[in-house]
């Protein structure tokens, strides 16, 4: 027995040395593996926001008074807002039609008397348009000296700031791990099926569960360097807070992988050609990464989806990674879904191995 | 260039695809999975958000107030605390996403027009945070005038144009067609030209009179014509399945579909001559289309948004200006004439690549 | 007798003068000349990274030459490279169709890629299906075809615009002895039809089929000729032949013999390589008299004619020296 296992060590350790040579041989191979994650954070961490940070606005003012500069100017004092005037509503429109401007202030003829005003927003981006319009109401009311008779304290627990990539940067760690494991182990075994050496290692003394634990080598010391380069980038570039422990995050982690890696594995063992283990990827982890609250919330979804999410590993990890860095969570407190990420990884690659040939 | 070696390659590609009924069904399936995804699953804007209420006190106006919140679309009172440390635990655990608190003296200072109440949110989704803050403003807003506060100085008409309903979806899935777009164009013709390097394929073509131009233009064909399937298809769907209105004509949104699909199917050219094999190049191909088109394109995150140096980078994401193009036609109205910069930068796009792509053919062997 | 520019004087199938082409530093092909005549079989010897795969690429117009020229039935490679291509038929050592399409498709894909009108195709088609017995197999998928069928699609493939210069890579790597013998008929058959045929191989039987030979060593020729002529060329080093029962213990021996340059061994025999310039009767008595000490008693003992890998075996180490 022992002997046995010794021999299976020995072919697993050159199994592990081809595998890696073979992965990263490619310099750009490795390239795509380390800058693609660092890519993806940086862009996500600044592109992803639903706050209004800058729009262009039109103003269309025939009245041109004293009160009305001066409650433009006071809309665009902080910088938020950036005003073009137009001559007349049909120029304005024409700008908003080509998208130069996202909202339009029409002060109306008889704004001396009526104090009236139109706000236009462009509603082909209607989570932006409610929150410009919003913003715009308020400075302007309190621009004209509206008073708040009930004032309101507001507190945001856990990101005081509602900072919006602390919400996103977990879902990346998470889809960056999923994408590029998943993918790659799908790839890896595929692509020896149709390049014909798959035959070729069948026929060596190689079991079938080495051959894939040799696919699954690389690809898991991949994804553990991934999470750890994103994690650092978090915390020390965008200084998402980390407040729970290294080891907990490294154990959700391992369980996650297990779960991609095995839908990966599942995959292979179903196509032919590297072109349908992409197609079919993609298939797959499309519904999962965009079901899964990543950017959009689990709980506005319908039942369906719902269900969904509960069977979708990227989903468990995404609410357990939150959990550990926003409120410091930590393994204790998310034991089902641990238990529900290694079910759903183990028994995938249990399926695989069987349906190997 | 001869038509009849041109043929030959599209023939032989149509013949791969059909021989792989699975993938070609995929191929159509895809974007219609996707907008059912964006179109009943995804939602931007909040409904009924469970919070929770402590009212120190417990008459009468407090307790309008609380009915007040309760009647609106955006919440649902799910629970009343009375006590702060309970509210914190349920805001803790995630059971409510907001917590609110009125203060004991809240009628007392309402009646003297200086009341003040308290707004507990959960930051950790900051954006659903950020929208129930503006409701809860507004909501209270609403509710102080009703009370008898003084009005607001101006008279503000909000409108939302081309979209009145304000629904998300409207403004989500005439981009979710780019989306779709950019990936499967630059996803397939990515790996097939990779494949024919990686099985040896391409060694018997170079032998053969056939150029580098003709090749290309064989290959791709087909793929072209599946994704004027897939625009087509997605367009129906949208339409007809989730009532967004097409405002603009079908013939510009074919024939701006068209220039983008070329665009993206030279770009998966040109990343499968690069690559030179399947994995390396889907991995080229979803790093280098997918995201942008999903993050840059300002299909879901407003371009103007982003800090500056990411907004100057979206101006070479082709997938921008087929997102804007696509929303004009379907929700404004307007079509290619009157945002004709755009074209103009898809067509500088595509004039670019379609050079480097020749020039990186040239590697392969083929004639010129 | 043939002369370098073929049978009748005609202009050659393909000639190649004075190619060469490096990559980076390395040089792989080295001022090399190759011409094949029609209908003559041309054989193109040599270990890999020798420089035949570069030279071949060349030929068939794949890689461009760093200098010197290349014409195929007088056309110019380079500047008419479409009309060339089109007189040229090759087939790769490995299988280079399309596994998904089957016979009958990819000689349709090869006829359009030749530009053959409609008419013509179908004829040529029809041709190559029966010509290369492969009528039964026509709606075969390619994957699906054993060895000996999908080298000769390939073969259909590479014949259907009726080329006049025919590259053959390997053809028969991976065969049974019955049907490399039925392949080489069929290349007999295309060369006295007037194809020029080029052929590499590794089998040395298989080079002496060919009327002419060159052998390749580090990007130039270092053989040339009809394959009797290379046999009729004195050695410097004799060759002797030890048969025995059990010859095989004394083989260590006699190889530290100062006098033998190499042994190979072969089934019941011992070929002896020796050294340039020895004298073969005093090696014979020396040889005898070792094996006889290491127990190979009824030993025969006598000098042979070369065979063709031992000609190229003393070339290569000519050239090294």
């Amino acid at each position: 027995m022992i002997a046995l296992l010794a021999e299976s060590a020995i072919r697993l350790r050159a199994l592990f040395r081809k595998e890696f040579r073979q992965l990263l041989r490619d310099p750009r191979m490795r390239f795509f593996v380390v800058v693609p994650p660092l890519i993806q954070l940086l862009v996500f961490g600044y592109a992803a926001s639903y706050d209004v940070r800058r729009a262009d606005i039109g103003v269309v003012d025939p009245v041109r008074s004293e009160q009305t500069r001066a409650l433009l100017g006071a809309v665009t004092a902080d910088g938020t807002f950036t005003a073009f005037a137009f001559a007349d509503m049909r120029d304005a429109a024409r700008a908003i039609d080509r998208g130069t401007v996202r909202a339009v202030l029409h002060f109306s003829p008889g704004f001396d008397h009526d104090q009236r005003v139109q706000l236009i927003a462009d509603g082909s981006d209607s989570n932006s348009a409610l929150m410009i319009v919003g913003q715009l109401a308020q400075s302007l009311q309190r621009a004209a000296g509206a008073t708040a008779p009930i004032a309101i304290e507001e507190r945001a627990w856990f990101n005081p700031n509602l900072e919006d990539r602390w919400f996103f940067v977990p879902g990346i760690i998470a889809t960056v791990l999923l994408i590029s494991t998943s993918m790659l182990i799908a790839m890896a075994v595929v692509r020896e099926r149709e390049i014909g050496t798959l035959e070729r290692m069948m026929v060596t003394p190689v079991a079938r569960i080495e051959f894939l634990l040799g696919k699954i080598a690389p690809v898991v010391c991949i994804g553990i360097f991934d999470v750890a380069l994103v994690c650092v980038v978090a915390v020390f570039w965008f200084e998402v807070p980390m407040r729970c422990t290294v080891w907990s995050l490294t154990v959700a982690t391992l369980l996650y992988l297990a779960s991609t890696l095995g839908i990966g594995l599942l995959i292979s063992s179903f196509v032919v050609t590297q072109q349908q283990a992409v197609l079919w990827m993609f298939f797959v982890t499309m519904p999962m990464i965009l079901l899964s609250g990543f950017a959009f919330p689990i709980a506005n979804m319908p039942e369906p989806a719902q269900w969904f999410a509960a069977i979708n590993p990227l989903s468990h990890f995404l609410y357990v990674l939150r959990d550990m860095f926003l409120k410091g969570g930590g393994i204790a407190d998310h034991a089902m879904r641990f238990a529900a990420m290694a079910a759903l990884g183990l028994g995938a690659v249990a399926v695989s191995a069987l349906r190997l040939r | 260039m001869k038509l009849q070696r041109v043929r030959a390659v599209a023939l032989k590609e149509t013949r791969h695809l059909l021989r792989d009924p699975g993938s070609l069904a995929m191929m159509v399936l895809m974007p219609v999975m996707l907008l059912f995804i964006f179109g009943y699953a995804i939602r931007l804007d909040v409904l009924e958000a469970p919070i929770g209420v402590f009212q120190e006190a417990t008459d009468g106006v407090s307790g309008e107030l609380t009915a007040h919140l309760d009647a609106s679309r955006a919440f649902r009172v799910s629970a009343r605390y009375d006590n702060r440390r309970a509210l914190g635990d349920a805001l803790q655990a995630g059971h409510i996403w907001a917590g609110i608190v009125i203060p004991h003296d809240f009628a007392r200072e309402l009646a003297r027009g200086d009341a003040r109440i308290q707004l507990l949110l959960d930051g950790v989704d900051a954006n659903t945070a950020r929208l129930l803050r503006n409701y809860a403003r507004t909501m209270i807003g609403e509710y102080a005038l009703r009370q008898g506060a003084a009005r607001p100085p101006l008279v503000l008409e909000e409108r939302v144009w081309f979209n009145e309903a304000r629904e998300s979806r409207y403004a989500i899935l005439p981009g979710v067609i780019a989306l779709v777009m950019a990936v499967m164009g630059a996803l397939m013709t990515s790996l097939t030209i990779a494949r024919e390097m990686e099985l040896g394929n391409l060694v018997m073509l170079c032998t053969t009179p056939l150029s580098r131009t003709e090749f290309l233009c064989g290959k791709l064909a087909p793929y072209l014509l599946i994704g004027l399937l897939d625009v087509l298809v997605a367009a129906f769907v949208t339409t007809t399945l989730f009532d967004v209105p097409l405002r603009g004509s079908l013939l510009a949104l074919v024939s701006v579909s068209t220039l983008f699909l070329l665009v993206v199917l030279m770009q998966g050219a040109l990343i499968s001559m690069v690559a030179g094999n399947q994995m390396l190049a889907s991995q080229m191909a979803m790093v280098s289309t997918f995201l942008p088109a999903l993050l840059l394109s300002g299909f879901v995150f407003a371009v103007q948004n982003m800090p500056r140096l990411l907004e100057y980078i979206t101006y070479a994401v082709p997938a921008r200006y087929y997102v804007t193009l696509c929303k004009a036609i379907f929700l404004k109205g307007v079509g290619p004439l009157l945002l004709w910069t755009e074209v103009v930068a898809l067509v500088a796009v595509l004039l670019l690549l379609a050079i480097a792509t020749v020039r990186r053919a040239a590697r392969l062997g083929l004639l010129p | 007798m043939r002369t370098e520019a073929g049978a009748g004087g005609a202009v050659p199938a393909i000639s190649a003068r004075a190619i060469s082409r490096r990559f980076g530093r390395f040089v792989a092909v080295d001022v090399v000349d190759i011409a094949v005549a029609r209908g003559e079989v041309f054989g193109l010897l040599g270990a890999n990274g020798a420089g035949k795969t570069t030279t071949i690429r060349m030929l068939c117009g794949t890689l461009a030459p760093d200098g010197g020229s290349i014409e195929v039935g007088g056309v110019d490679m380079v500047r008419h490279a479409r009309r060339a291509r089109g007189r040229i038929g090759y087939v790769a050592q490995r299988w280079a169709l399309y596994g998904d399409l089957s016979v009958r498709e990819n000689l349709e894909l090869q006829a359009g890629l030749y530009g053959l009108g409609a008419e013509r195709a179908r004829t040529r088609c029809r041709w190559a299906l029966d010509y290369l017995e492969l009528d039964a197999v026509a709606e075969a998928r390619g994957d699906a075809l054993p060895l000996g069928f999908q080298r000769r699609l390939a073969l259909g493939c590479a014949l259907l615009h009726e080329p006049d210069v025919l590259f053959l890579d390997e053809p028969t790597s991976g065969m049974d002895p019955l049907a490399r013998q039925q392949l080489w008929d069929l290349i007999y058959e295309l060369a006295e039809s007037g194809i020029g045929i080029l052929v590499t191989t590794h089998y040395m039987d298989e080079a002496l089929f060919c009327d002419r030979l060159a052998l390749m060593h580090a990007g130039r020729v270092v053989a040339r000729g009809e394959p009797d002529a290379l046999l009729a060329e004195p050695l410097e080093a004799p060759i002797l032949e030890l048969r025995a029962p059990r010859c095989d213990a004394c083989r260590e021996a006699l190889a530290r013999l100062p006098v033998v340059q190499e042994i190979v061994p072969g089934a019941g025999r011992l070929r002896i390589r020796l050294r340039p310039g020895t004298d073969v009767h005093a090696a014979i008595e020396t040889v005898r008299a070792t094996a006889a000490a290491h127990g190979a008693l009824q030993a025969s003992l006598r000098e042979v004619a070369p065979t063709l890998e031992d000609v190229f075996v003393a070339r290569l180490e000519q050239v090294a020296a």
